[in-house]
């Protein structure tokens, strides 16, 4: 995917349904071994549900998925990690490509303090920019855009772009009339799903979340949740959530950290049923954590 | 409950105070205006009306039972009334002589200063009869204060604005700022004082700002360790708090040799830009890294590169900060003398002009010459009489004030624009 011939439609032909692979993966801080030898596969259109106690290495098992790691002074990692079979710690890979295609929403809701419009088309434009720098230049970014009916140079092309993630994070008919106020006087829960429809313009394979909902009120962490089963369909998604109930509504798979371990990794409903593990199953009812 | 009797003598009280307050305040305000305006006699008369209201005071305190101030706030602000009363009715000429333009020695500094003080312990003493509750009063004489701590800047801004104004308008007319001085048909202007000063504004900024801002930004965004950011702050801040005559000095000696060898526009503009780099660098630096982290790490999960992050979210959400920071620096610049009198200016020098009428319509040359500015001439006006009189030097005062003004205004603008995109 990093180099031209991947696209969409040839890596869904991979009979390989794994989106994610990490093997043996370590991460450090400093002297802190905050991910300790985590090996565990995320499945194509699923959602995974990442849960543990705080403090147990959720954030940074998902932040070295997208390298994000990278911005932390002291913080090593080692071990592999696959996106699509590309391992993301090779040298020649390019890390904005990488982080386009592995989306990111953050815990609390981080929209730039710019228009509705500019928010969304934030990471399209960034994009086009980097790829004018590069040897193959334009001609590419047609199959970047799966449309691929206009260069997204064209502004119409970036009015649909931003259009379709606004109403594919269910936000379009609220913010309809705004698109171009401030996406700083939306409300918590429009400003989540403006991020969500954010990352969503970059066309991303997989959508790695945060305690996406965890500054929300109910209603508002509801709306995210279903948006969330409705983005199932199409992408990849691995959010952590500090919320059994939660983790236990909207994922397919959960895997269950423990002081950067990973204790058990199953079907949802098989690790909220019968948990392989006493400690899962601890944790679980409440009784450690 | 209070009687209906004691609400009375309490609103006595407040009136009575804060008049007397005013009154004093007022007076001072009279001796800085006019020193000598108010004769020894008057004086006296009003530390007697002092004394006795301090002596009604002292009775009324003890007369109402319901109602008793803080007993501390009410001795301290009545030993200091006492203090003023007891100064102005028995000494009312002492104090340190303060002499006024035309060298008469007439106003009392200490004077001055007592009556300002008085003022203040006047309308806290007012304020202790104002409510029941002390901590309301508390509360209300806070307001009242930062209110004084807002009109008294404010006051003497005015005071300066408008004592120029009136000083200078009656020599502004179109030919005083629209053309140069001619000693021998008798003729002021400042035109090409306006003009340099505009040209040293200009140039001192265009280098200093893309220097200042871009230091900030590989301060914050790519140098990582600290320990360079607290030096260069640290060097920043010594720099800004250097004389300006010493940057002059070091254009005398490193600059002008290596440019003409004789005063130069450039020079000039090169040294002001010095001047102004480290208030750059030190506000710049400053409203980056008050740009919250999440918009880093939003920007960058999307894919975007960090020059583009720093161009499309960290830059514009911190320019308002930014050009707060560029104007009070242009502020200092426009009217410093001292630097630019040894490396840049003559007196009666044509303005500098970088348009032609032929092509390429532009031309340098006025870089390498010398210019007159509005500060210099100020000062050469005032030093030595050369090109005007007393007016003249108001006059270019408020010439000079109002370009300032005008660079304010335009930074106000461009700042309130970003500000209004930036919303959060
Ligand atoms: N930026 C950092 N610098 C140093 N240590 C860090 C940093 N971020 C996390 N850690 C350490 O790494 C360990 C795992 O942290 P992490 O944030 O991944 O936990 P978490 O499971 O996400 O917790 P929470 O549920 O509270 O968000 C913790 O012990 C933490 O102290
Ligand atoms: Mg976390």
């Amino acid at each position: 995917m990093f180099n031209d011939q991947g696209n969409k439609e040839g890596i869904l032909d991979l009979p390989n349904q794994t989106a994610v692979e990490i093997r043996n993966l370590d991460v450090y801080y400093g002297e802190e071994n905050a991910i300790e030898d985590v090996s565990l596969d995320i499945l194509r259109k699923k959602v995974t549900a990442l849960i543990g106690p705080s403090g147990c290495g959720k954030s940074t098992l998902l932040r070295s998925i997208n390298r994000m790691n990278d911005l932390i002074d002291g913080a090593k990692v080692e071990g592999i990690v696959k996106v699509d079979g590309n391992n993301v710690y090779s040298k020649g890979l390019q890390v904005s490509r990488l982080r386009q295609k592995v989306g990111q929403v953050f815990q609390k809701p981080n929209p730039f303090p710019k228009s509705v419009y500019d928010n969304v088309a934030f990471g399209p434009r960034a994009y086009k920019h980097h790829l004018r720098k590069e040897k193959g230049g334009l001609s590419s970014l047609t199959s970047f855009f799966e449309s691929g009916e206009k260069s997204p140079i064209d502004g119409r092309h970036m009015d649909k772009v931003v259009k379709d993630s606004l109403e594919q994070a269910a936000l379009l008919d609220e913010v309809e009339d705004k698109l171009h106020k401030s996406a700083m006087d939306l409300s918590g829960g429009q400003q989540q799903r403006l991020c969500i429809a954010r990352c969503l313009a970059t066309k991303p394979e997989i959508i790695l979340m945060d305690e996406p909902t965890s500054s929300l009120d109910p209603i508002s962490a509801g709306r995210i949740e279903d948006l969330i089963e409705d983005l199932s369909t199409d992408y990849t998604v691995l959010i952590v959530t500090h919320n059994m109930q939660q983790a236990a509504r909207i994922s397919d798979k959960t895997a269950l950290l423990w002081l950067g371990e990973l204790v058990e990794m199953s079907e949802t409903e098989e690790l909220f049923e019968n948990p392989e593990k006493e400690l899962t199953e601890k944790y679980i009812t409440g009784r450690v954590g | 409950m209070i009687s209906a009797r004691e609400k009375a003598i309490r609103y006595i009280m407040i009136v009575l105070w804060l008049v007397l307050a005013v009154v004093s305040l007022l007076i001072s305000g009279w001796l800085v205006v006019e020193p000598g305006a108010i004769s020894s006699e008057a004086i006296s008369a009003f530390g007697g009306i002092l004394l006795a209201g301090v002596g009604i005071t002292i009775i009324v305190f003890n007369l109402g039972d319901n109602y008793q101030p803080p007993i501390s706030h009410f001795l301290i602000s009545i030993l200091l009334l006492l203090l003023g009363g007891v100064v102005f009715l028995f000494f009312p000429d002492q104090g340190v002589a303060l002499p006024n333009l035309e060298g008469d020695i007439t106003a009392k500094l200490a004077n001055l200063l007592l009556f300002l003080l008085v003022g203040f312990a006047g309308i806290w003493a007012g304020l202790l009869f104002f409510r029941e509750n002390p901590a309301q009063n508390r509360e209300l004489a806070v307001k009242y204060f930062t209110w004084l701590s807002v009109l008294i800047p404010l006051g003497v801004l005015v005071f300066f604005v408008s004592y120029t104004i009136i000083e200078g308008s009656s020599v502004i007319n179109w030919q005083f700022i629209s053309s140069s001085t001619n000693l021998m048909m008798g003729k002021v202007g400042i035109f090409p004082a306006i003009m340099g000063t505009f040209s040293l504004i200009i140039g001192a900024t265009v280098l200093a700002v893309p220097l200042g801002v871009g230091a900030a930004v590989f301060l914050t965004e790519y140098a990582k360790r600290t320990w360079i950011r607290q030096a260069v702050g640290v060097t920043a801040d010594c720099l800004w708090s250097t004389p300006s005559i010493v940057f002059g000095l070091f254009g005398y000696v490193f600059l002008v040799p290596r440019i003409t060898g004789h005063s130069t526009l450039l020079a000039g503009q090169i040294i002001l830009a010095a001047m102004l780099l480290p208030l750059t660098i030190a506000t710049s630096t400053e409203a980056l890294s008050s740009v919250p982290d999440e918009f880093r790490s939003g920007s960058l999960a999307l894919g975007a590169s960090r020059w583009w992050t720093i161009r499309k979210v960290i830059l514009p959400s911190s320019v308002p900060s930014i050009i707060t920071g560029i104007l009070l620096g242009i502020g200092r610049i426009a009217g410093e003398t001292a630097p630019i009198m040894l490396i840049a200016v003559a007196s009666n020098t044509s303005a500098p002009s970088f348009l032609t009428s032929s092509f390429p319509y532009f031309q340098l040359g006025s870089l390498f010459r010398e210019v007159d500015a509005l500060p210099y001439r100020m000062y050469s006006i005032y030093k030595a009489g050369v090109g005007g009189s007393i007016d003249e030097a108001w006059g270019t005062a408020l010439v000079l004030i109002v370009l300032v003004l005008m660079f304010y205004g335009l930074g106000i603008t461009v700042r309130s624009y970003y500000r209004r995109r930036r919303g959060w």
